[in-house]
This record gives structure tokens, C-alpha cells and sequence, in this order.
């Protein structure tokens, strides 16, 4: 068996229940009175793909604004981000816009983008139309996931949709920062000496490039 | 005869609505550099070059205009700062607000003097003919570095003073209603933080939007004072106490209606703004009001209020705090070394590592640390703050920038925090200058969770915290029963022990009480002598005293009514008690990493 541990990190403004939906994904639970994130809180999920098992590294960041200039430590050596807006604040919208030109500036390996319109249990609030969000997440080659954590829907399908898209990009071998481990009795002295070094610094990569060019 | 009726008041409102437009208007024809008002320019009888005479002229006027626009907005707000300052008791609202005008503002006064005088009291006169002489006069203002504005109350009943308020007040004003709020007016204690070009910042209760009027008083009354090269630092009027602080680009301004000690408030203040430079650090305050003057600070702080509601409270009600030290879970010492020999034997080997911190419900557990390296008391209260308003901790672990003010007040440490499992407590955060070892400060965390499950002091941790504080600190059983409550902290290492509260003081409005009686006069010792030893208080409730020496700090609240030296013999009994079983309740090894 396959293992594919990738790094997935929850990117939007404050409020908009990115803590909510990590939670209720990973813990199988809802809080009303959920207090801010701070820095960012770290969680691990698997997923079984048929034969290959994808381990997911969490980073659910804080969406205040303090912990804007933090930002680049959180999405660093990320494979997927996902994007979370409140789908009753166009203002949550238009910074996910602006997390994207940041994430296109400074990430250089193929990312997976998922837009998220959360809080569709607010439906009779809403400002953000369907169309309008999933025209954008084309324009950017993103999916659209509409979700809400209160009711738990459509939770489930962003995560899956993470864990597919790695195992896409494992067979691609330009990508360095995902962790592929063959199997426990297969893997060769090598392959793993490789991966270790990837991941337990991982910003062997990124040290680098920027004193070279 | 009624002279004092609706019409005359209508008359004296008519008069300062007058008053306000002249002064702006003044201002306005200064503005235009008006020829007219050239005779009232602070300028020379005659100049030989033109040039400077110029240049003299514009600058007079420009200082005259500015002049008037500050005094017609100090005539209309200054009645709304006394107003908030007079909270409930309408009692001390006063009515001589210009005498600090004409005083802090002398240049007005000499060159403007028939319009600003005329105005002014009349408006001023028409307000007080209902009420009659009070309040401040100039020699109020001592001539010091320092100034503490000291106000009299006035005696007169309340329905006077409030009808004369409506005058000066625009009600319909939404923006007034908070201020009109009675739970807002009912609050006894107030901080307000504003920067220093007056943008609200932060209110304690109630929304900043709401008062920007108040805000803007309070600006003005420290610019005012701070342009004739003073500070303003508190003001005092009856039973209430305003204290500013300035502080670079922030003012923090506390009001409290329950006598509070200046030194007490102030303490407080500094725990506020270290809590701010916690979140942003001192660098990035001071550069973002370089570069822009009038940013709004809330931006930036949006989700960090709850920290500072939290430090306040935590501030008012956790013994340690006010007399700054740090509080321990009690634990036999031997126990207390296994843990910190775990964290030192686990994290020894990484590098930039600086603190390790093991706390629980608000105290701590133990403490390693770098060599060279010291955690003051108040970074710590800072951490343990954090760790008790943050409830999201308890789901994962948490990987965040925190600036410890005393440690480095201009950058960052990053902070892993993560409680050991899930079922506990104890919170563990390890503090590192390197923000890439997360994963490895991960698995630290997991090898010293097994490690101290394995030798069991993870149940003896839970067992404490669930164990009824009497197991370990029992005043009946040390022989002192007469003493109710006392706070004992050791000078050479902050540590501090405080006994259980129990009846009388078990409730939280008792237990507030017997603190703020503490504070008072804890900080009225450490204000006014510092040579002096020893401090009585005697009332019915009970009796305080405050012993100082230079071992330790001693707060003990008796039985009232007893003899001096019978007390002094009891607390005597109970420090000897203390010291002998110090090491239960102190961590007084610190081991390095």
C-alpha cells in the first residue's frame, strides 16, 4: 500500500468558519461558540484511495488580520489550499481573491485550489450568488464546493477532493514537497532518505532559491 | 420669583450654541488670514523687513485659527468627558469647565480675549446660574511636571445638575445613547485605549464607534496638557479615578468609580498595553503609526479584544497578578523535579529551544529554561492568559507567533501549544526563536506525553487539580483560624502562595472586595513609603495588613478587632509554616535545557 502525505492549508477571512469545518470534519462535531484561531492550529486526517492511503497535514490558519504577515509560514510547501469564504459577506469573497494573487506569487509547485462558499444554512442571507463564485473558481482553475459546517454538508466532499488531487500530482515527478512512501517493506534505502529530507525541513527548497537567483 | 426656569435656560443654550459658532468662525477668519483681526496677532509694533513680518503674520494667524477651532470643540466636548466621568453619580459633574480651558489654553486668552472670554462665560455663566459656584479654579492645577487635576464634587442634588446637562447635550444623538446606557454607566471600571492622533482603539465595554466623541476628549484633554509641556497623569474627583498613560503612539486611560489606587490602575494600564505589544510587538506599532498617523489600530487587533477582556479580569480577580509574581500547583517537589527532568531530557537536544512552559488552570507546573535566559512574572501572566482565553487550544495543537514584552518587545517568539492529551489540564508550550521546527517540536510533545504518562505524573497532575485546595493548605490546620485569606509572595523568586477563598469571601462580589481592598493598600504602601514595613487597616468587615520585608510580601485579611500583636504573632506562626513547606508550593529550580 501507498502512502501519500500531503500538506493542505485552509486560507479566508475572519469568521468565516474555516476552525468550524476543519472541526467538523476531523473532530465530527460542531461548536457554536468556537473562539478565534490563533496562529494556526495543526490537525492530520488519512483517506483511503482504493489502494493508496493519503495522509492529509491540516494547517487551519487564523483569519485575523494580525496573522496576515504570518500567512507565507502557514501555505509554504502546501500541495492544496482551500479557500474559504462566508457566502453572506461579500467581503470574505473578494479576500479570497486577494489570497490567490498572493498564493500565485509565491508558490511555485502546481497547487490544488478549492473554493469554499460556506454557511449555506444561511441561504436567505445570501450575497455571493452560485454562479458568480463558481465562474471565478474556473477563471483561477479552481473547484467550487458549496458547504456548511452547521448542518454538515459538503464537508466531506472538499476533503476527498484534496486526497484526489494529490494523488494525481504524486505522479507527477516534478513535485518534490509531497512524501511518497511505496510501501513499509518495499521502500528503498534511497526513496526515503529523499523524502525525509523534503519533509522534515521543508524549506530546504525554498532556503535556497532565493540567495541563488 | 422662579429665575431659574425653562426660559433662562433656553436663553443660556441660545448663548453657548453662539458662543461655539463664534469661535469657529473666529477660527475660520484667522484661517483666511483676515486683515481685520491683524490688530489681535501676536506681533511685533514695527518690523524693518517685510519679509519677517510676513512670515510672522501667517504664522499668528494660522496659530490663532488653530486656537479657536480647539477651544470651540474643547467648549462642546469637555462637558461630554465629565459627563462619562461622572458615570452614575451625577453628583460630581461640575461646571466650571473653563477654568481649565482658559488656563491650559493661555494664548487664546490673551489674543482673542474679548471674543473667546465674552463667549465663554457667558455660556459658562448661563450654565452655572442654576448651580451656583463649584469646581475648579486655576490655582487647582498645581504648577508641576506632573499634573493630577484634583475636581470637587458638587454637593448640590442631582436633578439640578442633570437638567442643566440637557442644555449642553444634543440627546437625540445616537451617538450619545451609549452613554446614556445605564448597564454602560452602571460598569465601575473603564479602559479606553486611543492612539494618539485620537482613533479608538479599544473600550472595555460597549462599541469604540459609539464614543468617538469621548474618545476625542480624551485626546484632547492629554494634547492640551502634553502642549504646555506636561503630563497629564490622573484626575480625581470623589470616589473616581481617571488615570492616563501614554505610551509612544497609544494613550490608555482607565476610569474607575471604586477609589482605586493610581499605582494599582496604572499597573493595570501596563498590562493592557504589554498585552498589545504581545500581539504586534513594539517594532510593528511604532512603524505602522511612522507611516501613517491615523491608522486604525483595530484592524490589526480585530479578534484580540477577547485577550484583553480576559487580562482584565484575570488582572482583578488572580491574586498573583497585582502583587506580580506567579502561582504554582502544589505537587511534592520530588514529583515536580520528574516532570521538568522529563521536558529537559526530551527537548535538550533542539536547538533554539529557549522556554519550555508547563501550566494548568492559570498556574503553573513547571519551567525550563535556556541558559542566560529569564521569563518575568509578566510574560507569563501574558502566556497564561492566552492558554485560558483560548478555547480552540484544546481541539489540536497550535503553532503562533507571541512577543513576550520583557523578553524582547520587538520580535517574535513562535509558540507550540498543545494540551499533553486530551483529557487534561496541563498545557504544555514550547517557545522557540526558529519558526521551522514545528514538526520536530511535535514529536517532542508526543515522546514527553508518553514519557510522563509512563511515570505517571500525568494522573498526579489531574489529581491535584481535582483535589480540594484544603488537602494542601488548610489555615485550621496551621493553628491560624483567625486569619480568613492571606497572599504571601517570596521577593528573590516571585513565587506566590494565596490560601483557598472561603467563606466570607466565596462569592465572587466578596472575593472582589477583600481584592480591591488588597490592591488599595498594597499600592498605597508601595506608593507612599517605601521604607515602611508594615500597614493596618481596620474596619468592620475585617482587618488588612500588609507586611514588607526583604524576603517576602505579606497580605493577610483577619478577623476584625483583633490585637495588633496577637495578629502579628499569627501571621508570624504562618510564615514560619510557609517556609517550612515552601517547597510544595514553589518552583524554585528552574533546570536549563
Amino acid at each position: 500500500m501507498k502512502t501519500i502525505e500531503g500538506k493542505v492549508v485552509v486560507l479566508g477571512a475572519q469568521g468565516v468558519g474555516k476552525t468550524s469545518m476543519v472541526v467538523r470534519y476531523i473532530g465530527k462535531m460542531f461548536s457554536h461558540h468556537i473562539s478565534p484561531t490563533i496562529g494556526a492550529s495543526f490537525f492530520t486526517c488519512n483517506i483511503n484511495k482504493g489502494e493508496i492511503r493519503v495522509k492529509l497535514q491540516v494547517w487551519d490558519t487564523a483569519g485575523q488580520e494580525r496573522f496576515r504577515s504570518m500567512a507565507p509560514m502557514y501555505y509554504r510547501n502546501a500541495n492544496a489550499a482551500l479557500l474559504v469564504f462566508d457566502i453572506t459577506h461579500p467581503s470574505s469573497f473578494s479576500s479570497i481573491k486577494s489570497w490567490v494573487k498572493e498564493l500565485q506569487r509565491n508558490v511555485e509547485e502546481p497547487l490544488i485550489l478549492c473554493v469554499v462558499g460556506n454557511k449555506t444554512d444561511l441561504e436567505s442571507q445570501r450575497k455571493i450568488s452560485r454562479e458568480e463564485a463558481e465562474q471565478y473558481a474556473q477563471s483561477i482553475a479552481a473547484t467550487y464546493f458549496e458547504a456548511s459546517a452547521l448542518n454538515d454538508s459538503g464537508i466531506e466532499d472538499i476533503f476527498l477532493c484534496c486526497a484526489d488531487g494529490m494523488v494525481t500530482l504524486s505522479q507527477d515527478k516534478l513535485v518534490k514537497t509531497l512524501r511518497v512512501t511505496p510501501s513499509m517493506n518495499g521502500r528503498s534505502d534511497r526513496d526515503g532518505q529523499h523524502d525525509r529530507v523534503v519533509v522534515d525541513h521543508p524549506t530546504a527548497t525554498e532556503q535556497r532559491s532565493p540567495f541563488c537567483c | 420669583m422662579k429665575i431659574c426656569g425653562p426660559k433662562l435656560s433656553l436663553c443660556g443654550l441660545i448663548i453657548s450654541v453662539w458662543g461655539i459658532i463664534q469661535l469657529v468662525s473666529m477660527g475660520l477668519f484667522y484661517y483666511m488670514n483676515s486683515v481685520a483681526l491683524l490688530e489681535d496677532l501676536p506681533i511685533e509694533e514695527s518690523y524693518d523687513d517685510a519679509k519677517k513680518f510676513y512670515a510672522d503674520a501667517e504664522n499668528g494667524y494660522s496659530m490663532n485659527a488653530y486656537n479657536f477651532v480647539i477651544c470651540s470643540v474643547w467648549d462642546y466636548r469637555i462637558r461630554q468627558l465629565l459627563r462619562m466621568a461622572g458615570l452614575t453619580d451625577g453628583g460630581s459633574i461640575f461646571t466650571s469647565e473653563f477654568g481649565v480651558n482658559s488656563n491650559s489654553l493661555q494664548g487664546v486668552e490673551d489674543l482673542g480675549q474679548t471674543y473667546d472670554e465674552g463667549a465663554s462665560n457667558v455660556a459658562d455663566e448661563s450654565l452655572d446660574s442654576g448651580v451656583g459656584e463649584s469646581g475648579l479654579n486655576d490655582s487647582d492645577i498645581r504648577e508641576s511636571d506632573t499634573v493630577n487635576v484634583e475636581l470637587m464634587t458638587s454637593d448640590l442634588p442631582r436633578d439640578i445638575l442633570d437638567n442643566d446637562l440637557i442644555v449642553s447635550d444634543d440627546d437625540n444623538d445616537p451617538r450619545n445613547l451609549l452613554m446614556e446606557n445605564e448597564d454602560w454607566k452602571a460598569k465601575e471600571r473603564h479602559v479606553f485605549i486611543l492612539s494618539s492622533s485620537g482613533k479608538p482603539v479599544y473600550s472595555r465595554y460597549g462599541s469604540e464607534d459609539k464614543m468617538v466623541t469621548l474618545f476625542g476628549v480624551m485626546q484632547a484633554l492629554v494634547s492640551i496638557i502634553e502642549d504646555s509641556d506636561d503630563t497629564m497623569e490622573s484626575i480625581h474627583f470623589g470616589n473616581n479615578v481617571i488615570v492616563f498613560q501614554r505610551r509612544g503612539p497609544l494613550i490608555l486611560v482607565a476610569v474607575s468609580k471604586k477609589r482605586d489606587s493610581v499605582v494599582f490602575l496604572n499597573n493595570q494600564l501596563t498590562y493592557v498595553y504589554n498585552q498589545i505589544v504581545s500581539v504586534l510587538t513594539l517594532m510593528q506599532i511604532n512603524r505602522i503609526f511612522k507611516a501613517r498617523q491615523n491608522y486604525d489600530l483595530r484592524r490589526l487587533l480585530s479578534g484580540s479584544e477577547r485577550l484583553i477582556d480576559h487580562l482584565l479580569q484575570f488582572h482583578e480577580t488572580e491574586p498573583s497578578i497585582f502583587v506580580g509574581g506567579i502561582s504554582c500547583i502544589p505537587m511534592p517537589p520530588s514529583q515536580r523535579e520528574s516532570i521538568s527532568s522529563a521536558i529537559v531530557s526530551t527537548c535538550s537536544k533542539i536547538k533554539n529551544l529557549v522556554f519550555a512552559v508547563l501550566v494548568a488552570n492559570n498556574r503553573l507546573i513547571t519551567l525550563v529554561r535556556k541558559k542566560r535566559y529569564s521569563m518575568s512574572p509578566s510574560d507569563l501572566h501574558l502566556i497564561l492568559n492566552m492558554v485560558a482565553s483560548s478555547e480552540s487550544l484544546k481541539t489540536a495543537e497550535i503553532w503562533t507567533p507571541i512577543c513576550l514584552p520583557h523578553f524582547n518587545a520587538n520580535g517574535f517568539l513562535h509558540a507550540h501549544v498543545s494540551y499533553l492529551t486530551e483529557d487534561t489540564q496541563a498545557c504544555l508550550l514550547l517557545l522557540t526563536v526558529d519558526q521551522e521546527i514545528f514538526f520536530q517540536l511535535s514529536e517532542a510533545k508526543m515522546k514527553l506525553t508518553e514519557r510522563l504518562k509512563k511515570n505517571n505524573s500525568i494522573s498526579v497532575i489531574d489529581e491535584v487539580l481535582k483535589s480540594p485546595p484544603s488537602t494542601w493548605l488548610s489555615l485550621h490546620e496551621i493553628g491560624v483560624s483567625k486569619i480568613r485569606h492571606f497572599i504571601y509572595k517570596c521577593r528573590k523568586t516571585y513565587n506566590v502562595l494565596s490560601s483557598p477563598l472561603q467563606p466570607p469571601y466565596d462569592t465572587p462580589e466578596d472575593a472582589n472586595k477583600l481584592f480591591t481592598k488588597y490592591q488599595t493598600t498594597y499600592f498605597n504602601m508601595m506608593d507612599s513609603n517605601p521604607q515602611s514595613q508594615g500597614y493596618y487597616q481596620d474596619s468592620p468587615e475585617e482587618s488588612v495588613i500588609c507586611l514588607i520585608t526583604d524576603k517576602y510580601e505579606i497580605l493577610v485579611a483577619m478577623e476584625p478587632l483583633m490585637k495588633k500583636q496577637a495578629s502579628l504573632d499569627l501571621i508570624n506562626r504562618l510564615i514560619q509554616w510557609i517556609q517550612k513547606e515552601e517547597d510544595k508550593f514553589f518552583l524554585s529550580n528552574i533546570p536549563y535545557l
